[in-house]
């Protein structure tokens, strides 16, 4: 199989996983920002780094804090509670008092709109 | 094999444990901690602990679960009766001796307590470990009510999970305003009237004098004036543990003293945690009674110890959790020599930014201002003015 084939079956795979959900225009949110979105009930976090968006849950692992009203230093968001901090790459917890990961989504950008994959 | 040996149970000593570990693979590494248990959080103690939201087993460490997994020994339930530098050993209570090629001292603090002469031998609680944590949630039953002296944080967390369990609560501050040390003015105030529109009564200038237990509950009085209460808590402030470093000749200087690295007046000594006097960026030394710096501080020490370079030098950061309101306290806003609000206190979102004799920032508290607290660290640490700061910030 080729490369490009196990790519789009790939993609297709985790499209039957979920459903993509769009969250609005990709210039609404510009580089070094980030935004909130709520996405069938889900608190999601958007952010741009140098161009590029990405997406987790907006909810802090470690207490109950929005991280989109938090910081956000290149690819790193701070929480704005207790100061865990988080990658918005991998979710990845990557400072105190944050120890579990954060929940990372899918993004694209079709025809200037964001859209987030939500698994099933 | 390099042997280290750790002397503490909280957050220092087992970040420490942590770091070593994965550090060193194969060193033997024992900590020695007094309490029995695995090592716990404890900013949630004061929190949610105090109003049921979690339990013991909620607030375990990280980790310490699998210290074995790990390659650290821990040996609960010991006191640690000396430390031998001649012969690098450190001595047990219970007899046992453990050989170290680097030591770390991280035996915390304890709360201090009311002289003998005020409260005799009346039931005063005070608040510190998990035990002491459970056992004042016991207390605290509705329509009880609850003295507490002291106004510093520890005493209005304490104030403010009471009222939240449905008790009467009483602060009694001897000073002429709660969180004199360390808070600004506006602060203290705007905090105090966060407690007193929650329904807590707090007492202002009021020096204890007497503490009595009687059957029916306790009598606390000062000059001119008497309080009943069913249950006193006492937070008035904490001291040190650094008897064992003092008796080892050790420098102490209020603290255990150490260097930014974490080096104590002895080469194959080391310091972390509130038991340390440490260097800070702006005025000379201090302890540093802080979760987030003591985290830090163990794990650059275990680093220094095994020979890495690591500098200990994060801007001080705190918060506290009280009612619905978060409150974080950023670098050293106690010796700023001006002040700037940013936001609205009257909407309880405000922050409160301290500024040296130009505009450069030295710290600052953050009220419901998360975002706020994120900036006031990089502003210390960089040592930006206000204006730089006051740019990225929205009204």
């Amino acid at each position: 199989m080729s490369r490009r084939a196990q790519s789009r079956m790939g993609e297709e795979m985790a499209e039957s996983a979920g459903t993509w959900h769009a969250v609005g225009a990709a210039e609404e949110i510009g580089p070094g920002e980030m935004a909130a979105r709520e996405v069938a009930g889900v608190q999601i976090a958007l952010y741009n780094v140098g161009g590029a968006l990405f997406a987790t849950d907006s909810v802090c692992t470690h207490a109950y804090a929005l991280l989109s009203d938090g910081w956000l230093d290149d690819d790193v968001v701070e929480c704005p509670l207790h100061g865990g901090q988080f990658s918005v790459r991998t979710g990845k917890a990557l400072s105190d008092p944050a120890e579990q990961d954060l929940r990372t989504y899918p993004v694209r950008i079709v025809e200037g709109q964001v859209e987030i994959l939500l698994p099933a | 094999m390099q042997r280290f040996v750790l002397i503490g149970g909280g957050i220092a000593a087992h970040r420490a444990a942590l770091e070593l570990g994965s550090r060193m693979p194969g060193a033997v590494i024992s900590l020695l901690s007094e309490e029995a248990g695995l090592p716990y959080d404890r900013p949630p103690l004061s929190k949610e602990i105090l109003l049921g939201r979690k339990d013991a087993p909620d607030v375990l460490l990280k980790g310490a679960a699998g210290y074995a997994d790990s390659g650290i020994r821990h040996l609960p339930g010991g006191r640690v009766s000396a430390i031998d530098r001649r012969r690098r050993r450190v001595r047990a209570a219970d007899g046992r001796s453990f050989s170290y090629d680097a030591l770390l001292i991280a035996t915390g603090s304890r709360p201090r307590r009311l002289p003998e002469a005020v409260c005799g031998d009346a039931e005063i609680l005070y608040l510190r470990t998990l035990r002491d944590a459970l056992r004042l949630r016991e207390g605290l039953q509705e329509g009880r009510h609850v003295a507490i002296i002291g106004g510093g944080f520890i005493g209005l967390e304490v104030a403010a999970a009471a009222i939240g369990r449905g008790c009467r609560v009483t602060v009694l501050e001897a000073g002429e305003r709660i969180l004199a040390r360390g808070m600004p003015v506006p602060v203290s105030e705007w905090i105090h009237r966060l407690h007193r529109n929650r329904g807590v009564e707090i007492r202002l200038s009021a020096k204890l004098a007497r503490v009595r237990q009687e059957r029916e509950g306790f009598r606390l009085s000062g000059p001119g004036w008497e309080v009943p209460a069913d249950l006193v808590v006492a937070g008035i402030g904490v001291e040190p543990n650094v008897e064992l470093a003092m008796a080892a000749g050790l420098a102490v200087d209020d603290g255990l003293v150490v260097d930014a690295q974490c080096r104590t007046s002895d080469p194959h000594i080391f310091g972390a945690g509130e038991v340390t006097s440490r260097p800070v960026r702006i005025g000379g030394r201090r302890r540093i009674e802080s979760w987030k710096a003591s985290a830090e501080q163990g794990a650059a020490a275990a680093a220094v110890m095994t020979g890495a370079e690591a500098v200990c030098d994060d801007v001080p950061w705190l918060w506290s959790d009280q009612f619905d309101c978060n409150i974080q306290l950023v670098g050293f806003p106690d010796l700023a020599s001006r002040y700037e609000v940013l936001g609205r206190p009257e909407q309880a979102a405000w922050t409160l930014v301290g500024l040296d004799e130009g505009a450069t920032v030295v710290g600052g508290i953050a009220i419901n201002r998360g975002r706020d607290a994120s900036l006031l660290k990089r502003a210390v640490r960089d040592g930006v003015e206000l204006s730089a700061m006051a740019s990225r910030i929205p009204a």
